[in-house]
């Protein structure tokens, strides 16, 4: 398994977002999660990828544990430089792409290689302009961000995020912030990646496409996971009443 | 007094002026990130201090705090100020402008998008890097304006070193019209800030614009 | 061989003996002045630092082999540089008048009287004829003071229709030529200076009041000002007194020492 996430529990100010919840993601999955707004699946991506400290519970990844709960009940995480070597292990996809708009886009796709995991500039150059080919946007390498539709954006996120060799890599609602007609583009390159078998969690609203892509979907409600499995069971034949309930407003 | 000559005495004062200003900048740019941090520090106790500091320098007169600064020594400790004259000048604008600069500083950094910071914590770029390849960059083309108005005021605030009598062109103007009885030290004075001021605007406005292949 | 090492030895340490003890004993005499004063201390023609008051204290500082150091100060914190100890004493054209208690006073050294300066065409002849007239002064000087003191002419600064400050007094006299003002009250020095080089102007003949300038000392500072005085008295003696007043006509005649 890639990562397994064992009875999370998560607050912000006392008010409960994360219930005691508990996945794993084997290697070459690719797992959505659906759920409708407030429902935790963001913090939980947020939780995997170290942004938020979980306040109980256990983060393993690679059969090796990140964070754990202590005797006390306390959430307790590795040092700091071991916490960056399990960073190293997932890349996330944001919303709003983050892309940091003072580099070039080639820049973007070295610069953490470079000075992060001390890559020569030549091995993170041609790593990049593989990744930028392969989301058709070579063309695009001296460009900055803000010369660049959002679709575009996005994909230089994903090859972003691609260049640092992530194990298992998040998805956190990747075309919510696209105009309609750009959503396609950014879909059919995580499609690719798929058939790749390229290890991912998608958070997403897009339904035909979880769908079809994904192995596995994780329905989540008010900080729990309400029911998972085979997308085809999850949609055609949902067991829940709530997920049955979620569904049915995604249909109108 | 003949115009040349009072031309050269002058010019003398304005390169006094010019080494103040550029000084003051050079101390005080870095120093006041130093604070900005310092202000936003994890530690109430260094946060409080700081904000004090800078409530203080920001809300006293410059010409009293050079006073202080040049005067303290003897007066709450005795002891002796020879020599202390132009290092109090030098303190007092680089503290002063320091805190202006932290001041601005801040307002830049709390005006990136935790995004920014969130992108870079996932790709694994520690504290000090995040800090100093992904948000001092954008933080400086974001402060340009206001730094840019800041400089300006310093290169004029520099003539409130009359205060501890040091001799830069405007102290110069005064006295050569006074001896003179002519203002055309002041007409002189204006010249000189004029230039200077347009030269600062001119490098800052280079500045701006080799920032601005982003958005 | 023994004896020229010998003779290197005391050489060597009467130099340095010698080296040390002048080292410790060359007083340092910090003139502090306003360089807004001419003609007393005041930048001149050539750029330089000079005035009558400057080239007085170069003299007495030859006179006992001090070394002489210009302390130009902003003249608003001439009080905390000389309570400081950055100069030594107020030597700019200072008023000893009002200020009796204030300082320890050296002889003086220069008359000087207020006056009202006004333009040689003006309707005005007499003090009682500014009465309804708006008149200009420099903040911070004797006249000023003067008008401000009760004991002074405090009453006749009422009957003007305004008094009016200025920084300085070449800003006060480009309102007289314009206009702006009626007449200028001013040390007779201070006047001189300003309307030398001019034909447009002159003083009235009645006085507004009388001053001197002496050089002023820190209070406990008996023994420097002594020898100031005695240097002072010298070089009156020798004519360096009246060498150096020589240069400065638009004062020379106030000049009141061994008169």
């Amino acid at each position: 398994m890639i990562i397994e996430m064992n009875h999370i529990k998560k607050h912000f100010d006392g008010l409960g977002v994360l219930h005691d919840i508990s996945f794993g993601v084997d290697k070459g999955e690719v797992v959505s999660v659906i759920g409708p707004s407030g429902s935790g699946k963001s913090t939980l991506l947020r939780c995997a990828t170290f942004l938020e400290d979980i306040d109980g519970g256990e983060i393993l990844y690679m059969g090796q544990r990140a964070a754990y709960t202590d005797a006390d009940g306390k959430a307790v995480y590795v040092a700091p430089k071991e916490l960056r070597r399990f960073r190293s292990y997932c890349g996330l996809v944001f919303q709003q792409f983050n892309l940091f708009p003072h580099y070039n886009i080639l820049k973007n796709l070295t610069d953490a290689p470079m000075k992060v995991q001390g890559k020569s500039k030549a091995e993170a150059e041609s790593i990049a302009m593989e990744l930028l080919r392969k989301m058709g946007i070579e063309d695009k390498a001296k460009a900055y961000p803000f010369q660049l539709s959002g679709g575009q954006q996005q994909r230089v996120a994903i090859a972003r995020a691609l260049a640092m060799k992530p194990e298992i890599l998040f998805f956190d609602e990747p075309t919510s912030a696209l105009d309609p007609e750009l959503t396609g583009e950014v879909l059919k390159v995580i499609r690719q990646l798929a058939e790749e078998k390229m290890t991912m969690v998608v958070v997403t609203h897009e339904m035909p496409f979880a769908k079809a892509v994904s192995n596995r979907v994780i329905f989540m409600a008010d900080g729990v996971i309400v029911e998972q499995g085979d997308p085809l069971d999850v949609f055609d034949a949902p067991k829940e009443e709530r997920t049955k309930q979620f569904l049915r407003v995604f249909e109108q | 007094m003949t115009f040349s000559k009072m031309l050269s005495t002058m010019s003398a004062g304005m390169l006094r002026t010019c080494g103040l200003f550029a000084l003051t900048l050079l101390l005080s740019l870095p120093l006041g990130m130093l604070v900005a941090l310092l202000r936003k520090s994890r530690l109430k106790i260094v946060q409080m201090l700081t904000r004090g500091f800078i409530s203080v320098m920001r809300g006293t007169p410059l010409m009293l705090q050079l006073l202080a600064w040049y005067f303290g020594p003897y007066y709450l400790f005795g002891w002796s100020i020879r020599g202390w004259r132009f290092p109090a000048l030098l303190v007092g604008f680089v503290l002063n402008y320091a805190a202006y600069f932290a001041e601005i500083y801040r307002g830049g950094i709390e005006s990136i998008p935790v995004g920014q910071y969130e992108a870079a914590e996932v790709l694994g770029y520690t504290k000090a890097q995040t800090f100093m390849r992904i948000i001092l960059p954008q933080v400086i083309k974001r402060i340009m304006p206001s730094v840019t108005n800041e400089v300006i005021t310093l290169v004029k605030d520099t003539s409130l070193a009359f205060t501890l009598a040091y001799q830069e062109v405007f102290s110069l103007a005064k006295q050569i019209s006074a001896s003179q009885t002519s203002f055309m030290p002041f007409v002189i004075a204006g010249v000189f800030y004029f230039v200077a001021n347009y030269a600062v605007e001119f490098g800052m406005g280079r500045i701006e614009k080799a920032l601005d292949y982003y958005k | 061989m023994k004896k020229l090492f010998l003779m290197m030895l005391t050489l060597t340490m009467v130099v340095v003996l010698f080296a040390s003890v002048s080292a410790e004993e060359t007083f340092v005499f910090k003139h502090g002045f306003d360089l807004d004063y001419p003609p007393y201390s005041y930048i001149n023609d050539d750029g330089e630092t000079g005035g009558f008051d400057v080239e007085m204290a170069q003299a007495v500082c030859d006179y006992y082999g001090w070394e002489y150091e210009a302390v130009p100060f902003n003249w608003d914190a001439k009080d905390l540089e000389l309570n400081a100890g950055s100069c030594d004493c107020i030597w700019s054209g200072f008023t000893i008048n009002g200020r009796e208690d204030d300082y320890l006073w050296s002889i003086p050294y220069s008359d000087n009287t207020q006056m009202i300066m006004v333009n040689k065409n003006s309707d005005i002849e007499t003090l009682d004829d500014l009465a309804g007239k708006v008149v200009g002064v420099q903040t911070a000087t004797s006249a000023y003071d003067l008008l401000n003191d009760e004991e002074g002419q405090a009453d006749l600064c009422k009957t003007f229709k305004s008094l009016e400050v200025y920084e300085t007094y070449t800003i006060a006299f480009n309102d007289l030529k314009a206009g702006a003002v009626d007449a200028l009250a001013i040390d007779v020095t201070s006047g001189n200076f300003l309307m030398s080089g001019e034909d447009d102007y002159k003083f009235l003949d009645e006085v507004l009041g009388s001053e001197q300038y002496g050089i002023g000392f820190r209070k406990d500072d008996v023994e420097l000002r002594d020898k100031v005085n005695a240097a002072l008295e010298a070089l009156v003696e020798d004519g360096t007194y009246d060498k150096i007043g020589q240069k400065y006509p638009e004062i020379y005649d106030f000049l009141c020492l061994g008169k």
